[in-house]
């Protein structure tokens, strides 16, 4: 503001007023200012500690925040039980400058931890450093006798471990992590980011497995490979609905508490990662694809009287019968040549297609990193056509082959094989891979061959079982080993409604006495799938049957001397 | 005027600091407090989690078969011992029971 006194100066009166004035108006003005900057002040203070409650935690936690999470979350059964869990493992140090008497301490430790030795315990108290490792990852109770002996110059620093409950019993799935808390396979590798996540620690993850399934399995199969003498064995159990795996088991297996002991053998998953020619059990992919295309219907047939040479190959039966079979007699007698011929009638590319929509020539979708990628034939020629169609040029895993077999017998619809529990409201059902009369059939013929033939060992009082054996010789360097076989039966119960699959397969089975010398998957591998049954069906809930009970199902005549008409 | 306006300010300071001193301790101790629980808590939830993990380990299905074989007169259950219940015999009536009890009927 500018003086205008020149100006003001002409009117009279107003001289000595004129200064008072303008300094009450600066006054005024100043003031106003101050109480507008209050007033924002105010409000803002207002709306910061009273309005606006959300944006900064009201309450605040200093001290209190002691972190209570593990690190890394649980892995828990369908039911709950306990997989893996991370706990608090004291380590035990000592400072030996401090201790006043190395001998006696050395000693009492050596009591109260027995697997340290008295003589290196002292070695290592007499050193002059001030920090030395005892034992690393005590238990709670080792931990109390120490702190018990009140010897000073003793402390421990705490780590996590992760623990296994259970053990070797679901070691291939669960998998198991390094001393880092990284995972490093199966679950524990897949969901690490999942498991480590910090918001997800209180979260266990619930995985479909059933340890009651899963030991019977495991137990089961572990007597056949002692029986046998096989090299290894793998097994699953299968909810044909929803493609829940209740059971995945491979032997051998190992402590994942303690991997660092265990063979690379004992770490390979034979269920999953493993790769086999599986032989006879694809017969049921090449019946039923035959069956859904309409090339061939069950009164249908092929001439089995001579086996096929093409080019340097003979597909031979292992049991001959020299005539003329239908369709099922093909299936239950496991005729190599039926099945090659039948395959040539639908084609390669059909047999391809159909394979490829049962996920057979794709890697399982399952949640582990242990799953194999099987191998076929490039190009698929005639002869590729002809061995694919009883299961030899083709190699896929375990949970693969009992996948898609699980497919043929649930009413044709696809289910991606999980190893997560599902809601059974969120089962979705999959993309429609064979008609529901090829599904009905296939329980049907599945049925046929454990009452009438080569899975009979699989059949459990009670519980229908319906399956088909598979037994393949191994490739070597230098063509096919008699000796060597892969022997499996993939099993379906009850057959008029199917609930479960199990399937089981030994690798490198031996015949002994109680199986005259044979090695085969009827012989070998169907007992095993019997018994699981028997005893997994009342854990299951699985309603039984009274053997008088009518089989119903569509009439299926097979001619021939052991079986004249069945009823199904 | 500007006299008991000093005083009352002056009052209400002291007060105001006196209440702030107060409060910040009783903060404190509430928080050595939450502390404490808070160790305990977490202590307790340790605590848990071993027995979890233990009772894991002892309810080993493979382990408590072993125990039931050693110490149970109890086998596994078959699918024959299973039943529907329109497979029970006819209840037998009042005249029946009768003839039962008396040892006549087998």
């Amino acid at each position: 503001m500018t003086r205008r006194r020149p100006a003001s100066a002409a009117r009279p009166g107003s001289d000595d007023k004129l200064p008072i004035q303008v300094g009450r108006r600066r006054l005024l003005t100043v003031l106003g200012l101050f109480v507008f900057c209050f007033m924002i002040l105010s409000a803002r203070l207002v709306d910061l500690s009273l309005l606006r409650a959300g944006g900064e935690p009201s309450v605040t936690r200093a001290g209190g925040d002691t972190p209570r999470a593990t690190g890394r979350a649980d892995i828990v059964d369908r039911n709950g039980v306990l997989l893996a869990t991370t706990l608090r493992a004291p380590s035990l140090y000592a400072n030996p400058p401090v201790m006043l008497d190395v001998e006696e301490a050395a000693t009492r430790l050596a009591q109260v931890l027995p697997e340290l030795d008295r003589a290196a315990l002292v070695r290592k108290l007499a050193s002059e450093r001030s920090f030395v490792w005892l034992k690393r990852g005590l238990t709670p109770r080792q931990q109390y006798a120490v702190n018990r002996l009140g010897i000073p110059g003793l402390g421990f620093l705490d780590e996590r471990r992760r623990i296994y409950p259970q053990a070797a019993l679901t070691s291939h799935v669960v998998g198991f992590s390094d001393i880092d808390n990284g995972g490093l396979a199966g679950i524990e590798r897949r969901f690490h980011d999942m498991l480590s996540a910090p918001d997800q620690v209180d979260h266990p993850l619930v995985l479909s497995l059933d340890v009651r399934v899963q030991s019977v399995l495991r137990q089961e199969l572990s007597v056949a490979v002692e029986d046998f003498r096989a090299i290894g064995a793998a097994g699953v159990v299968l909810d044909v609905r929803t493609g829940e795996f209740l059971a995945m088991v491979s032997l051998p297996d190992f402590d994942p508490n303690r991997v660092a002991t265990t063979s690379t053998d004992a770490r390979f998953n034979r269920a999953s990662l493993g790769v086999y020619e599986m032989g006879s059990t694809f017969k049921t992919f090449t019946v039923a694809a035959a069956l859904d295309a309409g090339t061939v219907d069950l009164t249908g047939g092929y001439d089995a009287t001579n086996p096929i040479r093409v080019a340097r190959f003979t597909i031979d039966d292992d049991h001959p019968k020299k005539r003329w079979l239908s369709v099922p007699e093909i299936f239950i007698y496991s005729s190599n040549i039926g099945a090659a011929k039948m395959a040539l009638d639908l084609g390669g590319e059909r047999q391809k297609a159909f394979l490829k929509r049962l996920g057979l020539l794709s890697p399982s979708p399952v949640e582990i990193p242990e799953s194999g990628t099987p191998m076929w034939p490039q190009p698929w020629r005639d002869i590729s056509t002809m061995t694919i169609a009883f299961g030899h040029g083709i190699a896929v895993s375990p949970l693969q082959l009992a996948s898609a077999v699980a497919t043929l017998v649930n009413g044709g619809y696809a289910v991606p094989a999980t190893l997560m529990r599902r809601e059974a409201a969120s089962v979705v059902s999959g993309e429609q891979v064979v008609g529901r009369a090829t599904s009905d059939m296939m329980r049907a013929l599945l049925r046929l061959v454990v009452t009438g033939g080569t899975g009979r060992q699989a059949e459990s009082p009670g519980y229908q079982v319906g399956g088909k054996t598979g037994t393949a010789e191994k490739a070597s360097a230098r063509g096919y080993r008699r000796s060597a076989l892969i022997s499996s039966f993939v099993g379906v119960f009850p057959i008029n409604e199917p609930r479960y699959l199990v399937m089981a397969l030994l690798d490198e089975p031996k015949g002994n006495k109680s199986t005259h010398g044979f090695a085969g998957g009827g012989w070998t591998a169907a007992p095993v799938v019997g018994r699981v049954i028997a005893r997994i069906g009342p854990i299951l809930g699985v309603a039984p049957v009274n053997a008088g009970d009518a089989e119903p199902g569509p009439l299926v005549e097979v001619a021939g001397a052991e079986a004249n008409l069945a009823t199904f | 005027m500007t006299r008991p306006l000093n005083v009352i300010g002056l009052v209400l300071v002291i007060a105001a600091a006196a209440g702030l001193f107060q409060l910040k301790h009783e903060v404190q101790q509430l928080e050595a407090e939450l502390v404490a629980l808070d160790r305990v808590l977490v202590e307790e939830y340790e605590a848990l989690r071993v027995l979890q993990a233990e009772w894991s380990y002892l309810n080993r299905p493979e382990r408590l078969t072993r125990f039931a074989a050693a110490h149970l007169e109890l086998v596994p259950i078959t699918a024959s011992q299973i039943g529907r219940v329109h497979e029970l015999p006819e209840p037998l009536g009042a005249a029946a029971a009768v003839v039962l009890a008396s040892g006549d009927e087998s």
